[in-house]
C-alpha cells in the first residue's frame, strides 16, 4: 500500500520533540532525541527491529482505545530503567537495585505520558482523536503476537513509529514504538 | 475547610503518580490522603469517605473516570487528572461537573493552584 511519507515524518519528527519534552519533564533531565523513523514494513520486520533481550531491557505495553487498532511500546535497558526510576522518584541515582510494584507503576505511567504527547500531534495532522489504554508490563515474546493482532494478520503490513531518546547525564536510552494498522495510511493519504 | 483537614481522593490506576501527587500536595500542606486504583474503588471511597476533592484519572481499569463523574454527578468537587492529549474528555468531564483539570506530566505550580481554588 502506498503512503504519504512527508507527513508520516512530519508527525514522527514532531511527535518525537513532544515526546523528549514530556520525558524532560517527567525525569528533569535533558532529554535529546538520538534518532527518528517513520515507515510502513510488515509485522516481522517491525518485530526484528523492535527484538530485544527479556533479560536486559524492562518492556511496557498500552493498546490503542479509540482511533484505528494500534499499540504503544517503550523499552528500556533494565539498568538504566532502575536510573530512571531514580530520577522519576527524583532519587540519588543507584538507589532502585531491584524493580518493585511502583518502579513498574512509574516505568507504564511514562509509556501513558510519552505516548499520549505523540498522540497529540497524529491526532492534530489527522483531526481524528486517538486514546491509548492502561499500560502494562510485557515479556519479549508476546511482542509478535501484540504485533499481528494490530495488523490483523502475520502477513500484514502495519505503520511504524520509532522514537529513540537519551538522557545522556545519565546514559539512560529508551525506545517508544507507536505501531498502527495499515488503515492509518489511508487517513494519511485523505489530508494529502 | 482547610489543608490540614481537607480530605482528598486521588483515583489513578498508576500507584507511582498517586505518590507525585501525594508529594506534591503534602510539601504544601495538604495532610489527609484517600487512595483509590481504579473507579470501582473510587466509588466505594466517595460512599464510605465522603471527600472533600477528588482528584480523578481518566483512564483507568474497571471503570473509567468520566462513568465515575456521571455516577456522582455535581456533589463532589472533581478535578480531572489526564494525558496531554485528552482534552476531549477533559470536556466532556467539565461536562458532567468536573471543577478542574490537571495535565501529565504534572507542573507542581498548576496542581497546587487547581487545588487551592478548591481548598485553600
Amino acid at each position: 500500500m502506498e503512503i504519504n511519507l512527508d507527513i508520516l515524518n512530519n508527525v514522527a519528527s514532531s511527535g518525537s520533540k513532544k515526546v523528549s519534552e514530556a520525558l524532560s519533564k517527567l525525569s528533569k533531565e535533558s532529554v535529546e532525541v538520538s534518532s527518528v523513523a517513520a515507515k510502513m514494513a510488515s509485522v516481522k520486520m517491525i518485530s526484528q527491529e523492535i527484538s530485544i533481550d527479556d533479560d536486559k531491557a524492562v518492556i511496557s505495553y498500552a493498546q490503542m482505545i479509540s482511533g484505528i487498532s494500534g499499540m504503544a511500546l517503550l523499552t528500556i535497558p533494565r539498568e538504566e530503567a532502575l536510573t530512571l526510576v531514580d530520577l522519576l522518584n527524583n532519587l540519588e541515582i543507584g538507589s532502585t537495585g531491584v524493580f518493585m510494584d511502583i518502579d513498574r507503576s512509574a516505568i507504564k505511567e511514562t509509556l501513558n505520558i510519552l505516548s499520549n504527547s505523540f498522540l497529540t500531534i497524529l491526532a492534530k495532522e489527522l483531526k481524528s482523536e486517538f486514546m491509548i489504554g492502561s499500560p502494562r508490563m510485557v515479556p519479549t515474546t508476546s511482542i509478535k503476537e501484540l504485533l499481528e493482532k494490530v495488523s490483523e494478520t502475520e502477513e500484514g503490513e502495519a505503520v511504524f513509529f520509532n522514537t529513540s531518546l537519551k538522557i545522556s547525564k545519565h546514559q539512560v536510552r529508551a525506545h517508544l514504538y507507536i505501531i498502527f494498522n495499515e488503515k492509518l495510511s489511508k487517513l494519511l493519504e485523505e489530508i494529502k | 475547610m482547610s489543608k490540614e483537614t481537607a480530605k482528598i481522593l486521588m483515583a489513578d490506576d498508576s500507584a507511582f503518580m498517586r505518590n507525585v501527587l501525594k508529594n506534591i500536595l503534602e510539601n504544601n500542606g495538604y495532610k489527609n490522603f484517600i487512595e483509590a486504583s481504579d473507579g470501582r474503588e473510587a466509588l466505594e471511597k466517595i460512599k464510605t469517605e465522603k471527600p472533600d476533592l477528588i482528584l480523578l484519572d481518566v483512564i483507568m481499569p474497571n471503570i473509567g473516570g468520566i462513568e465515575v463523574i456521571k455516577e456522582i454527578g455535581k456533589q463532589y468537587k472533581v478535578i480531572i487528572v489526564s494525558a496531554v492529549g485528552q482534552e476531549k474528555i477533559v470536556k466532556e468531564a467539565e461536562d458532567y461537573g468536573a471543577v478542574g483539570y490537571i495535565i501529565k506530566p504534572f507542573d507542581n505550580n498548576q496542581v497546587l493552584a487547581e487545588v487551592n481554588k478548591i481548598i485553600g
